[in-house]
C-alpha cells in the first residue's frame, strides 16, 4: 500500500511562518537590545579610556610642575583669557622627548591643547613633551630658560593651537574641549592665578568633553568647531559645578546635530591639586 | 506514526537556538571582557588616585605634628628650639657619628622626646617585612635622595650607612597605619584591620612611612660654590655670603676626600651660567675668569636668591636646581661624587628677624648694616632726613677757631643725636618698641633694654661712632678741621668721639705743632693713635666685623666689641645686625647643624687677620673637618650646638660667641682671630627656622580576610613625596614649602 505524502496544510505553513516571525522578531530586538546596551557601554567605556590616562598624564604632570615666581608658565591669565579651548605649557619635572644628542636634564616642557589646525588632528587633544638638556650642552637645543615669556619666546608652538612641532603627539583624539580654571589658595575659584602667580593656586580644575569614536564619525569638524563654541568658557562669577552643568545643558538643548551623536559626548572634571595647604 | 524526518527538523530549531545563544553569549562576554578590563584599569587609576591623596594627607599629618610640636615648646629654650630627635646620639656620642641629618623616622614604640609628637608607627617595618604582594621599600631606595651617607664611596648608588642602628630593620622607617578612623598605632596583628564591615573603623585603607631630615643644615646648592679661578683671599676671605663657602674642604668620606676648586667651579658654570659668563660645554663650563660678576651678584646686598638672576647671556640664563632630583640628576651628568650629596640641599629659607629678646621690644627685623653708609659729612636734605630715621643723628656743619684772647678752639663739623624725631640734643638713649635706630639698638644689644636709658649713651654713643669709623673710608672729612673721627654731640655739652688710627687733625708728634688745627686748635680732639688697634676703613661685609670697633671705655686699649666669649655682652649685636636685608632669603644655614662638613666650608678660606690676608695658617691645618670625628674647630662648634655632653643648640646668632669660644685657639690666639669664626658663621646662620626634608611614602591597600599578621597588607597603589618645608620656630608660620613628587 503506498504511503500516503505527508505535507504541511496552508494554516500550518502560515501558523508556523507566524511563530517564526514572532520568535525572529522577539529574538532580534533581544540582540538589538543587547547590542545597544554594549554598544553604549563600549561609547562610555572609549571615552572613558580615552579621557582616563589623559587625566592620570595631567596629574603626573601637574605634580611635576616646577612652581616658581622666576619660571615661566604659559596659562590662562590676565594677557590671555584664552576663549574656546585652552591652553597650558609649563615646565615640569617629567621626562620627555629628547633631542638624538647633548646631555639630558631632568626637565621637559609640557603642554596641552586641542589642535585648531586645519590637519589630521584637528579639534583632538595633543600633548607636547619636550625634554629639555642641561644648559651649555648645546646652541641650538634650548635648555630650561628662566624668566617671563620665556616659553612663548622660545618655544612658541607650545602656546598657540596651530602650529606645528615634532614633539607633539595625539593623546586622546576623541577629546575635543579643553577648560581649565584655578581653586586659589584663598578658596576662591577663579581665571586668573593670582597676584603672585602659580605659587597663589592651589589647584587646577580641568574639564574636557569627549565624543567616541563611533558617534564623532557622524559629525564634520566643523560641525565639531561648532560644538566647541557652544561649550562655553568658564564664569568666574558661577560655582565651580555650572561649568560642566551649562556643558550637559547645552547638549541636550542641541537639535540640529545627530543626536546619536551628540548623546555620545561625555563631560569629564577634575581637580588637580599642588600641594599640601599652609 | 511518527513522521521520518521529524527529528532533523526539531535538530535544526535547536541548532537556530543555539545559534541565537551563541550570538547573544558573544555579544554578552565580549561585553563583560572589556568592562572587566575596564573596571581593572579604572580599579588602577582609583588606587593610584588614593595613594595619592594619602601620601598629600601623610605629608600634612607629619607637618601637623611638627606644628604641634612648635606650639607645645614654650617657652623656647635650647632643649626645645631645634626638633626633637629619634634617635638620639647616645650620651657623649660624637652627634655627626652615624646620619647626621636625619631627624626622626617613623617607628614603633616611639619614644621621642616631648613636646614632638609620636609617629604612631605599628610593629611592620617598611624595608624587612614584605607585603603579601611582595612589596618593600629598601634602605638604599629610602635613601634615593642620598641625604644619607653612603656606604660604598666610589660609586653613585644610594646605599646608606647603617651606623649606629639595630639589625635588621637599621634606620628603615616603620609603618603607620591609617585606618577608617585616620593613623593608628598597632603593636600586635588585629583581625579587624582586614574586617570591611562599614560600620568597622580600624579597616585599615592604606599605610605611610617618613623620615624627617635637616635640610637647613645642608649647603642649598643654589647659592653655594666657588668659581675658579677662585676670587682672590681678600674676597673670599670677608665672606659675608653663603657662596662664599669654600666647598672644597668639605671632606665627603670617612678616608678624607675633598673636592677640587675645578669641579666646585662646573656647578657654579652652570648654575650663574649668564652672570658668570660661562664659556665650554657641560659639564665642562668655565666662568669668566674676572670674579667681579660672581661678587657682585653674591654680595649685592638686597638679593634673596630664591630667584635666579635675570641676566641673559648668549640666550641663556643662569639656572636653579628646582629640585633635589634635579641635583641628583645634574651630579649624574656632571659626573661628580654622590657623597657631596649628603651635605647638599637645593631649598632654604630664613625670615631675617633676630631671635634675641630683651625687654618689650618687638623687633620685625635687622638693621641693614649698610645704612652706615649713609653717614657721609655735610649730607643734603634728603639724606639728613634718612639718617635721622636710621640713626638719630643731624649734621651740624663746624666753626673755625679764632685766635684772639682768649683763644677759641675750632669746632669740628659734627652729629648731634637727636633721636628719631625732633631737633632736641638727647640725654639718654630713647626707648622704643619696634623700629630702633641705630643707636637703640646698639643699646639694646649689649644692655638689653629696650626702654630709656640714660645711664649709657656716652658708652653706647661712643662705640657707635667707632663702628661708623669702622665702616667710612676717610675719603670724606671735616672741612673745618680736616677730622676723619666721627663725633657726636649730646645733651649737657657731652660729646661721644670714634677712633680713627689716622686723623689729620690729630697732633702728630703730639704736641707739636701746637696747637692744632692753628690757630687755637679744636675741641673735642680725636682720640689719641692706639697701636696695635686695626682699621678696616671700609665697608662691612658681614655683622661679625662690628668685632673690630673699639670699646673706648674699656681699659687697657684697645678692648674691640667682644664675640670671642661666651658671656660677652656684645654677643647680641651678631643677631641684630644684618649685611643682607633680603626679608626672607635662602642659603642661610641652620646653625645648629650636625655636619662638620658644613661648617668646614664655611670657615675655610676665612681671612683671620684684616692686616695680612692669607687663607689663615690655622683655619688651614683645622678647617678642613672631617665626615668622621676630627678635634678641631669645626667639631669644637659641633659639640656645642648638640645637645649632650658637649654643649647645647644655639638659640640665636648671638650663640655665636660661644662657639667662638669652643674653637678655643684652633685659629689663633689673638681676639681677632678668634673671632674669624664669628665673621665667617654669624651672618650666614640662623636658628629660627627648622628647615626639614621630610620624606614620605604612603601605599594604598588592603589587609586581606585571611591576614594574620601587620605585614600581609596587599599594596594596590604607592606614592612617594619630598616636602622641603621651613618653619619658623618661633612662630610656627611655615615660612615656604615645595612639594616634590618622586616618580621611580
Amino acid at each position: 500500500m503506498r504511503r500516503p505524502c505527508s505535507a504541511f496544510t496552508i494554516a500550518e505553513l502560515l501558523v508556523s511562518m507566524a511563530v517564526l516571525t514572532l520568535l525572529v522578531l522577539i529574538a532580534s530586538r533581544m540582540i538589538d537590545s543587547a547590542a545597544n546596551l554594549t554598544a553604549q557601554g563600549s561609547k562610555r567605556m572609549d571615552a572613558d579610556s580615552q579621557v582616563r590616562p589623559l587625566l592620570n598624564r595631567m596629574a603626573i604632570d601637574v605634580s611635576q610642575m616646577i612652581r616658581r615666581s622666576d619660571v615661566d608658565y604659559y596659562v590662562k591669565s590676565s594677557l590671555d583669557s584664552e576663549p574656546g579651548n585652552d591652553r597650558i605649557a609649563f615646565f615640569c619635572s617629567a621626562p620627555g622627548y629628547y633631542p638624538a644628542t647633548g646631555s639630558q636634564s631632568s626637565l621637559s616642557l609640557v603642554s596641552y591643547r586641542i589642535n585648531a589646525g586645519l590637519t589630521s588632528a584637528q579639534n583632538r587633544m595633543e600633548r607636547l613633551s619636550k625634554g629639555l638638556v642641561w644648559n651649555g650642552v648645546s646652541t641650538t637645543n634650548n635648555p630650561i630658560i628662566f624668566g617671563l615669556q620665556a616659553i612663548f619666546n622660545n618655544w612658541p608652538a607650545a602656546t598657540d593651537a596651530t602650529s606645528t612641532d615634532a614633539d607633539y603627539e595625539l593623546i586622546a583624539p576623541q577629546v575635543f574641549r579643553f577648560e581649565y580654571f584655578y581653586l586659589l589658595k584663598t578658596g576662591a575659584i577663579s581665571n586668573l592665578p593670582g597676584a603672585s602667580g602659580m605659587p597663589d593656586v592651589a589647584a587646577i580644575s580641568v574639564a574636557v568633553a569627549a565624543i567616541d569614536q563611533k558617534s564623532r564619525i557622524l559629525l564634520s569638524d566643523s560641525q565639531v568647531t561648532d560644538l566647541i563654541g557652544r561649550l562655553k568658557d568658564f564664569d568666574p562669577g558661577q560655582p565651580s559645578y555650572d561649568l560642566t552643568t551649562s556643558w550637559q545643558s547645552t547638549l541636550d538643548g542641541i537639535v540640529d546635530m545627530p543626536r546619536v551623536a551628540i548623546s555620545g559626548v561625555r563631560i569629564y572634571q577634575r581637580y588637580f591639586y599642588f600641594m599640601p595647604s599652609r | 506514526m511518527t513522521p521520518r524526518f521529524s527529528s532533523t527538523r526539531r535538530g535544526a530549531a535547536l541548532l537556530i537556538v543555539l545559534a541565537f545563544l551563541v550570538i547573544l553569549s558573544g555579544i554578552v562576554v565580549a561585553y563583560l571582557t572589556r568592562s572587566s578590563a575596564d573596571r581593572q584599569l579604572a580599579h588602577g587609576s582609583f588606587n593610584n588616585v588614593k595613594a595619592d591623596q594619602l601620601a598629600k594627607s601623610a605629608v600634612e599629618l607629619v607637618v601637623g605634628d611638627l606644628k604641634q610640636e612648635i606650639a607645645a615648646g614654650t617657652p623656647i629654650t635650647s632643649s626645645n628650639v631645634v626638633p626633637q630627635r629619634s634617635p638620639k646620639p647616645a650620651a657623649g656620642a660624637l652627634p655627626w657619628t652615624g646620619i647626621p641629618n636625619l631627624i626622626r623616622r617613623s617607628v614603633r614604640s616611639d619614644g621621642i622626646a616631648s613636646p614632638a609628637i609620636p609617629s604612631r608607627a605599628s610593629a611592620v617595618n617598611s624595608t624587612v617585612d614584605v607585603s603579601l604582594n611582595g612589596r618593600s621599600v629598601s634602605l638604599a631606595l629610602w635613601n634615593a635622595h642620598y641625604i644619607v651617607p653612603k656606604v660604598s664611596t666610589g660609586d653613585d648608588s644610594p646605599d646608606p650607612v647603617t651606623t649606629g642602628f639595630v639589625a635588621p630593620n637599621y634606620w628603615a622607617p616603620d609603618w603607620v597605619i591609617v585606618t577608617r578612623n585616620g593613623p593608628t598605632k598597632f603593636d600586635t596583628w588585629t583581625p579587624s584591620l582586614a574586617d570591611s564591615t562599614a560600620t568597622n573603623t580600624e579597616f585599615a585603607v592604606g599605610r605611610y612611612a617618613f623620615a624627617i631630615y635637616d635640610e637647613g643644615g645642608l649647603l642649598d646648592a643654589n647659592v653655594v660654590g666657588l668659581p675658579s679661578p677662585t676670587p682672590g683671599i681678600t674676597d673670599v676671605g670677608r665672606k659675608g655670603n653663603v657662596a662664599l663657602a669654600d666647598l672644597t674642604g668639605m671632606k665627603y668620606t670617612p678616608a678624607g676626600t675633598t673636592a677640587a676648586a675645578g669641579t666646585i667651579s662646573k656647578i657654579v658654570g652652570w648654575r650663574n651660567y649668564a652672570t658668570v659668563k660661562a664659556s665650554g660645554t657641560f659639564p665642562s663650563l668655565s666662568p669668566t675668569p674676572d670674579p667681579s660678576p660672581f661678587m657682585n651678584y653674591f654680595l649685592d646686598r638686597t638679593n634673596d636668591f630664591r630667584t635666579v638672576a635675570n641676566t641673559v647671556y648668549l640666550g641663556r640664563t643662569d639656572q636653579a636646581f628646582v629640585n633635589r632630583r634635579e641635583l641628583i640628576e645634574f651630579f649624574r651628568s656632571a659626573g661628580l661624587s654622590f657623597n657631596m650629596l649628603q651635605f647638599l640641599g637645593t631649598f632654604s629659607r630664613e625670615r631675617n628677624i633676630p631671635t634675641f629678646k630683651a625687654g618689650t621690644a618687638n623687633l620685625g627685623g635687622r638693621f641693614a648694616i649698610g645704612n652706615l653708609g649713609l653717614l657721609k659729612d655735610n649730607p643734603d636734605a634728603t639724606q639728613n632726613a634718612d639718617i635721622q630715621k636710621f640713626f638719630g643723628l643731624k649734621w651740624v656743619v663746624g666753626t673755625p677757631g679764632t685766635g684772639g684772647t682768649p683763644p677759641i678752639p675750632a669746632t669740628p663739623g659734627h652729629w648731634q643725636y637727636v633721636g628719631k624725631t625732633g631737633s632736641t640734643l638727647q640725654d639718654k638713649i630713647p626707648a622704643f618698641a619696634t623700629d630702633p635706630e641705630f643707636f637703640q639698638l646698639l643699646n639694646y644689644a649689649v644692655y638689653s633694654t629696650n626702654s630709656d636709658d640714660s645711664s649709657h649713651i656716652a658708652t653706647t654713643l661712643s662705640v657707635g661712632a667707632t663702628i661708623i669709623d669702622q665702616y667710612d673710608d676717610d675719603t670724606s672729612s671735616d672741612p673745618t678741621t680736616t677730622t676723619t673721627s666721627t663725633m657726636i654731640e649730646y645733651a649737657g655739652g657731652n660729646w661721644a668721639v670714634g677712633m680713627e688710627n689716622v686723623d689729620p687733625a690729630r697732633a702728630s708728634p703730639s704736641p707739636a705743632p701746637s696747637p692744632f688745627p692753628s690757630p687755637a686748635g679744636m675741641s673735642p680732639t680725636p682720640r689719641p693713635f692706639i697701636a696695635g688697634y686695626a682699621m678696616l676703613n671700609r665697608p662691612f661685609r658681614n655683622v661679625g666685623e662690628f668685632g673690630y670697633a673699639l670699646r673706648p671705655e674699656k681699659t687697657p686699649p684697645p678692648q674691640t666689641i667682644n664675640f670671642a666669649t661666651a658671656a660677652s655682652a656684645d654677643a647680641p649685636i651678631l643677631d641684630l645686625f644684618t649685611y643682607n636685608t633680603a626679608a626672607t632669603r635662602a642659603g642661610i644655614v641652620n646653625l645648629n647643624t650636625t655636619n662638620p662638613a658644613v661648617f668646614a666650608a664655611l670657615l675655610k678660606s676665612a681671612n683671620p687677620t684684616e692686616a695680612a690676608p692669607s687663607p689663615g695658617v690655622g683655619l688651614a691645618a683645622a678647617n678642613n673637618a672631617a665626615a668622621s670625628p676630627t678635634p678641631n674647630a669645626t667639631s669644637g662648634i659641633i659639640g656645642h650646638t648638640t645637645l649632650g655632653t658637649l654643649g647645647q643648640p644655639a638659640l640665636g646668632r648671638s650663640d655665636v660667641a660661644r662657639l667662638v669660644q669652643a674653637t678655643g685657639t684652633s685659629i689663633g690666639s689673638t681676639e681677632e682671630q678668634k673671632e674669624t669664626t664669628a665673621r665667617a658663621i654669624a651672618e650666614v646662620s640662623q636658628t629660627r627656622t627648622w628647615g626639614l626634608f621630610i620624606d614620605v611614602i604612603a601605599q594604598a591597600g588592603r589587609y586581606p580576610p585571611t591576614a594574620a599578621g601587620l605585614e600581609q597588607f596587599i599594596v594596590e597603589g604607592e606614592k612617594r613625596y619630598w616636602l622641603h618645608i621651613a618653619i619658623d620656630r618661633f612662630t610656627g608660620e611655615v615660612i615656604d614649602q615645595q612639594l616634590e613628587a618622586v616618580e621611580e
